[in-house]
């Protein structure tokens, strides 16, 4: 596919991913404020995550929850916050709509304009619960149409690659954020960092039905199954960048940078005590961010291209298509 | 009809295509005056609130360049179908074909051929050459099959009578096609199922057909299947909403200049496995943004050295370059000529009269009986420059005349046509407005006329302007597969299969 294309749709992802993965921290954040009120709750955290604390310090907001909740949701000059994901979302599949099937394109405005719609100020102030289920189910159904209507091309695995690359700095960061109240805390700043990744469930399940703190930070950086850990991610992403058409004979760059980052991270101790749990997560933020690195010069700038590549040939089909 | 939404309607003085002058439907249009007639304001307003959310949700839009807040706005469609029977719509379909036909091959006999028909005095060849769509880059570059106008969009009107008329042919990039296709979706969604049994043509192979005319047209060399694409200025271009639709009813990647390269006269794109060679490029940027090397050299919309490989054959680009010259408005007079003189047939649709302006006796005749006439710019497309004499002040006038006179190849002037009208949804009720219909032609392994196309109307009361861009709207157009019998037709109906 056009590598414009292809850029175009990791980047829908990306940000698509971006809007959930807020809300959800989000709402698990003011939820837990309630509920939870031995969890320490640090806002300004929220900031780091979305890697927007420099922009919101510009806007000269207080760091409450009010004015962060605002900042990340409804602030459609922060290039960080949901409305302004969404729309980038938006605007990136639009000039990809030629390899959208209908309904992906009509959930991204319906999607859009229920955002645009609503006054999301009041709504933070009023009814945020009822706000966050909204954009996390206008989420949900996006991934949803896509699986059941986009076919598995190259278009699908950059959109999904574009939404698992994300996903795992996300869930990166919360850790490392979250990590210095989990390894010192309570039962719940484990339920907080938990359920700030829909992983209470699934935790108490797969692991143990007490939320152990120090079990926490190895569940969600290296559980195999559950499909919002780090390992998760970038094995899914692992698959999908291998069944690209068009791949190179040996293996491409970015594979080998994939390979180093999963298996880097599959097969650390992190569970033992003596490990800087924020300094290995700083580092597999790093090594996230070089895997996008390697696939934008790979499959977006052509970096690998060769002059003199077979154009005086017959006419090739495109990847991805049948 | 009584006491519903017809109850009370005004023809104006003007020729309704739905309601005849003895007030009754006319032939062919009687089930959806009937069903119109038959609802309630309130009925007519869910309807139209249903039609909105269709279309947002469809993110059918348009967009308005020179708008501060929202430059992307949602599609007009007027509820009301514009019908046109099939014995109207036979004669349409072949005038529309061998005018396209002749237009073909007078630009094949102008770039590639002899130019017999200015040897032979039936065009003026100063006229031509001064045209500033003729293409002196298009000298000697031949077109697979002389499909020159792979695709024309000719505007069609009818006047008092009712009879169709040529207002204008558009053979350069026509745009407006993924409207017909998505109003046709949207009135299948919001009038669902009340007029299934009508029988009206399909519009949805459109896709389907351009892909196939514009495979036809690949170099030779391409071989078996080759590849196409739709090239677009991008996402800012006011119909980039429709060269997205068309890439998708095709299949085909939608690719911007900065996507293709050239290397050694073979045009590629770039894609995540490096360069794929391209044989048909369905371009939707006009020929002096096509390649910075020989046209404008600060653009970056286009692909240096395109122009190279068309000329050296490995490429095609449709429509081909120099097309310009066959809609320039001085030239469009001529087009009647030209089908005599290259088929050996009178044209089946007329011109609107016409007045070239270079001539000293009709621009004296048409200066007496300037706040008759408008007055258009022979070379602008979309509506723009245009002047209506009846409506325009005594200084626009004044401004005209010292504009022609200036430049009296320039412009032209044309009678007056006073546009057909069709019931329109207005506040809760209908009203007639003024409609024009844009056509769309394919020249491929033949000419095929797409069954009705694009009705243009104007919104606004007694507006005569029915471009999108200046507050027109459109309707769904329903060409009938077979007329209905008609006992108090004095004609017999159709008959056509």
């Amino acid at each position: 596919m056009l590598a414009r294309h292809a850029e175009n749709l990791f980047w829908a992802g990306r940000y698509l991913e971006r809007a959930e993965d807020t809300a959800r921290i989000l709402d698990a954040t003011q939820h837990g404020t309630i509920i939870r009120p031995d969890a320490a709750v640090q806002w300004g955290d929220l900031l780091t995550v979305i890697r927007v604390r420099s922009e919101f310090t510009e806007t000269g907001r207080e760091v409450n929850g009010h004015e962060v909740s605002e900042f990340l949701v409804a602030d459609a000059e922060s290039p960080g916050s949901v409305i302004s994901s969404v729309r980038t979302a938006r605007e990136n599949l639009r000039s990809v709509r030629e390899h959208l099937p209908t309904e992906v394109w009509e959930a991204a405005n319906r999607f859009h304009h229920e955002l645009e719609n609503r006054d999301l100020v009041a709504d933070l102030d009023g009814e945020p619960y009822t706000l966050f289920l909204v954009i996390k189910g206008w989420c949900q159904t996006m991934s949803g149409v896509i699986e059941q209507t986009m076919p598995r091309d190259d278009g699908y695995r950059f959109l999904n690659l574009g939404m698992l690359l994300e996903r795992a700095v996300m869930t990166t960061r919360l850790l490392s954020i979250r990590w210095a109240h989990l390894s010192t805390g309570t039962f719940d700043d484990a339920h907080l960092t938990l359920s700030s990744v829909s992983a209470v469930e699934a935790f108490r399940r797969l692991k143990s039905p007490n939320l152990e703190p120090m079990a926490v930070g190895a569940f969600l950086l290296q559980d195999p199954v559950f499909p919002r850990s780090v390992l998760y991610c970038l094995m899914r992403a692992e698959t999908l960048l291998g069944r690209l058409s068009d791949q190179p004979s040996d293996m491409g760059r970015t594979e080998r940078v994939l390979g180093r980052v999963r298996s880097g991270l599959e097969f650390a101790d992190v569970d033992h005590p003596s490990v800087d749990l924020p300094a290995a997560c700083a580092e597999l933020d790093e090594g996230i961010r070089s895997v996008a690195d390697a696939m934008t010069a790979q499959y977006f700038r052509n970096a690998d291209l060769q002059p003199g590549s077979p154009l005086g040939t017959a006419s090739v089909p495109l990847g991805g298509r049948r | 009809m009584a006491g519903g939404l017809f109850s009370d309607y005004d023809l104006g003085g003007f020729y309704d295509e739905a309601i005849g002058t003895n007030g009754a439907p006319r032939p062919g249009q009687e089930p959806v005056v009937d069903w119109f007639d038959a609802l309630t304001p309130d009925d007519l307003r869910y309807h139209g609130d249903l039609r909105d959310d269709v279309l947002r949700s469809r993110g059918i839009t348009f967009t308005v360049y020179g708008e501060a807040q929202g430059i992307e706005r949602t599609w007009p469609m007027d509820l009301f179908p514009r019908i046109i029977r099939a014995d109207e719509w036979d004669v349409l379909e072949r005038g529309l074909a061998q005018r396209v036909d002749a237009v073909n091959r007078f630009l094949e006999d102008l770039y590639v051929g002899d130019q017999a028909i200015l040897n032979d005095g039936v065009v003026p060849r100063w006229l031509v050459m001064s045209s500033s769509g003729f293409e002196r880059e298009a000298f000697n570059i031949s077109v697979p099959n002389g499909a020159r106008c792979l695709v024309s969009g000719v505007d069609v009107v009818r006047g008092a009578d009712g009879r169709f008329l040529v207002l204008e042919d558009n053979l350069r990039n026509p745009s407006g096609v993924s409207y017909v296709l998505e109003n046709r979706a949207t009135m299948a969604r919001v009038l669902t199922g009340a007029f299934d049994r009508m029988g009206i043509r399909s519009v949805d192979h459109y896709g389907r057909s351009l892909l196939s005319a514009l495979k036809h047209a690949a170099p030779p060399a391409a071989g078996d299947d080759p590849v196409v694409c739709v090239l677009t200025p991008g996402v800012f271009n006011s119909a980039y909403f429709e060269h997205a639709f068309l890439a998708r009813q095709m299949g085909v990647e939608l690719v911007e200049g900065r996507d293709l390269v050239v290397d050694d006269h073979v045009v590629a794109m770039r894609t995540t496995g490096g360069l794929r060679r391209v044989d048909v490029i369905y371009r939707r940027i006009d020929d002096h943004f096509l390649d910075p090397v020989v046209f404008e050299s600060g653009s970056s919309l286009g692909v240096p050295g395109l122009m190279a490989a068309v000329r050296a054959g490995t490429v095609t680009v449709a429509n081909a370059v120099g097309n310009g010259v066959a809609d320039d408005k001085a030239v469009y007079p001529y087009v009647p000529a030209m089908i005599r003189y290259y088929l050996g047939e009178e044209a089946l649709i007329d011109n609107a009269t016409t007045y070239v302006l270079w001539d000293d006796d009709e621009r004296n005749a048409a200066f007496d009986r300037m706040d008759e006439l408008v007055w258009k710019p022979v070379a602008e497309s979309g509506g723009y420059g245009i002047l209506i004499g009846p409506q325009a002040s005594d200084a626009e006038l004044a401004a005209m005349r010292d504009t022609v006179e200036a430049d009296p190849r320039g412009w032209i002037a044309q009678e007056v046509v006073a546009l057909s009208r069709v019931p329109s949804c207005v506040d809760g009720g209908l009203e007639g407005r003024h409609v024009d219909l844009r056509t769309f032609v394919l020249t491929g392994e033949s000419i095929e006329v797409i069954p009705g196309g694009l009705t243009r109307v104007a919104m606004r009361k007694g507006s005569l302007i029915v471009n999108s861009s200046q507050g027109g709207g459109s309707k769904d157009t329903w060409v009938l597969s077979e007329d209905p019998p008609d006992p108090a037709a004095a004609e017999p109906a159709g008959g056509t299969i």
